[in-house]
């Protein structure tokens, strides 16, 4: 009984892992089962590892925190070398990245007091992921975004020089990013409707003309390309594929409006304030040119 | 009379079940459990009645093999079914893109419909246990230490239908699927590398520079087991690609170096699926509609 308990919360710890991520459904780890909660009557226990598993995907919280202090110092080098800083300035730099560091901690400590040696009801796993979800966005993309301490200081140490140098290295890697996660939605609607050139060329180009890169990047960007693409005028998207194929695409776009729930409460949606990698074509194109976009140069 | 009715009934039935599992004589044996459990006669019974008893022990010992053999051949079938299922959709999607590209004849259409279908079903074949696992793709850790298995169930049913291009549709026919298939292999190369670079920025943050230069090294040593599905590209956060280090650190700064080192320890060994079902089962063609069913009657008059 208890082993069969054991496996049906594995299974549904595994399972709330595998929706809470980016469309890892598919994924079998054979290396190491991550440990399971602790069974209890009527429910479970986390340890530091299964929650460290919930929250972040890795058992080990140490080498979370390791790699977000790695990552500040890349994050002081990435800045220098668009910028040239003074040691002066790599110093406000790395304070204020270790203020965001301690911040973002104090959360994870703060959640684990509330679900670490606690008895959870075992319906509850995942509404607790759900919970942890935030921490994950932060570990996952860049934790030194907007709002934190370290853009402040940024705004507040750099020249105006210096900040517009900054910038355009920061909207240039934006670009390349959304283009491979653009990229990568185009090959998988391809899987499922068998693009000619032509299309992938022109849905390429609608996408990234009508749809603006996540507020911040993170495991949710495929879906924030998606929900996006799904929301663009039928008469500038239809045109470009034939009725069996726009038969298969709807349903695609359909379902991925689910997520759309999870990427407001995430704040990763782009809205009208954030900028665009390309500016809005006004007309449907019923034979554009094939175009190829040369973000990185290619 | 009943002792002597329920063997004939027994018998009857068996009759029915050893006829109608002919067709199934390809089962091979260990797939056959029987009970092999006799009743002696008893001396005292009646002679008729010893007779009875006996013939049913033997029927009995026919019928439970048959009706194994019979249990097989339908596990077998639905197993078939089953993974025939799972890769129609692709079938679907391929044939539509050689209709879209090619534009055949309706006779060209129903030659390469039927052709897919074959190549549908022997693909199918291949996994007798109905299980598309077996094909999974294996993606170990970032230094490529560990080997893989790379086995595509989807490419036997292109090369099929590839083969049935070049087969029945004209030289300038195949000439434009064959271009396209090349600029279809040349996109998935280009968003592979991408997304490799993509991924290795969101760790390492790399200049302009080296986004470049990585992506070029990757381009010039690709490896297809590299990027082997969609889903091993939209797993890439978490499961990065056994890609040699030899591409990738000495375009790295120190810092970056030994991040990249670090995190090395985070290998993982992953199977990721075809992705059967991301693919949505949308409409079919007329031609492939009568292609299974033309397939169903040859299959069944064998």
């Amino acid at each position: 009984m208890n082993r069969t308990w054991n496996r049906l919360l594995a299974s549904l710890f595994a399972a709330v892992l595998a929706t809470s991520a980016t469309a890892r459904g598919q994924a079998v780890d054979d290396e190491d089962e991550p440990d399971q909660p602790v069974q209890q009557l009527n429910g479970f226990v986390l340890n530091d590892a299964t929650f460290g598993q919930l929250a972040f995907g890795v058992q080990d919280l140490g080498s979370v925190r390791a790699r977000m202090d790695s990552y500040l110092t890349l994050k002081v080098e990435d800045v220098d070398r668009a910028c040239a800083l003074t040691a002066g300035q790599k110093q406000k730099l790395k304070l204020a990245g270790r203020g965001d560091i301690k911040r973002t901690w104090d959360r994870v400590e703060e959640k684990k007091r509330k679900y670490v040696n606690m008895t959870h009801d075992q319906n509850k796993l995942n509404e607790i992921a759900q919970d942890l979800q935030s921490l994950r966005v932060v570990l996952n993309g860049d934790p030194f975004v907007d709002g934190t301490f370290f853009s402040k200081a940024l705004k507040s140490t750099l020249t105006d020089e210096q900040i517009a140098r900054y910038d355009k290295s920061v909207m240039d890697k934006k670009a390349y990013r959304y283009r491979a996660k653009v990229d990568l939605v185009v090959a998988t609607l391809d899987q499922t409707a068998g693009f000619t050139a032509k299309q992938r060329e022109q849905l390429l180009d609608l996408i990234l003309h009508e749809t603006k890169p996540p507020k911040q990047f993170g495991p949710y960007d495929y879906q924030v390309v998606m929900i996006q693409l799904s929301k663009i005028a039928e008469d500038k998207l239809k045109p470009i594929f034939d009725d069996i194929q726009w038969a298969m695409l709807r349903r695609r776009f359909d379902q991925s409006r689910a997520m759309e729930a999870i990427l407001i409460k995430n704040n990763v949606l782009p809205g009208p304030e954030d900028a665009a990698v390309l500016p809005a074509q006004p007309a449907p194109r019923a034979d554009p040119p094939a175009v190829r976009r040369t973000f990185d140069g290619k | 009379m009943m002792r002597i009715s329920t063997p004939l009934a027994i018998c009857s039935a068996a009759c029915a079940v050893v006829a109608s599992t002919v067709v199934s004589a390809q089962v091979t044996k260990t797939e056959v459990r029987t009970k092999t459990t006799t009743e002696e006669p008893n001396p005292k019974r009646p002679a008729a009645v010893r007779e009875a008893v006996k013939t049913e022990a033997v029927l009995r010992q026919q019928m439970v093999p048959a009706i194994g053999l019979r249990q097989g051949a339908m596990n077998k079938a639905a197993l078939a079914q089953q993974v025939t299922q799972q890769l129609r959709p692709f079938l679907r999607v391929e044939y539509h893109f050689i209709r879209k590209v090619c534009e055949p004849s309706p006779e060209q259409r129903g030659q390469i419909a039927r052709a897919g279908e074959r190549a549908l079903r022997e693909t199918a074949a291949q996994y007798p246990n109905g299980n598309l696992n077996a094909a999974q793709v294996i993606v170990m850790g970032r230094n490529g230490m560990a080997t893989q298995s790379f086995n595509d169930p989807i490419k036997p049913i292109r090369d099929g239908l590839a083969k049935a291009v070049e087969q029945f549709l004209t030289p300038e026919q195949a000439a434009r699927y064959k271009d396209e298939v090349k600029r279809k292999n040349e996109h998935w190369k280009q968003v592979a590398v991408r997304t490799i670079v993509t991924r290795l920025d969101q760790d390492l943050l790399l200049t302009a520079d080296q986004r470049a230069a990585i992506g070029d090294s990757l381009r010039d040593h690709w490896n297809e087991t590299w990027a082997s599905s969609v889903t091993a590209l939209v797993n890439i956060e978490h499961y990065f690609p056994p890609i040699p280090d030899e591409h990738i650190m000495p375009s790295l700064d120190a810092a970056q170096k030994d991040i990249w080192q670090a995190l090395q320890v985070n290998r993982r060994l992953v199977r990721f699926g075809i992705g059967a079902n991301r693919l949505d089962d949308g409409p079919e063609d007329q031609e492939l509609t009568e292609a299974r069913q033309a397939e169903d009657k040859a299959g069944s008059k064998e």
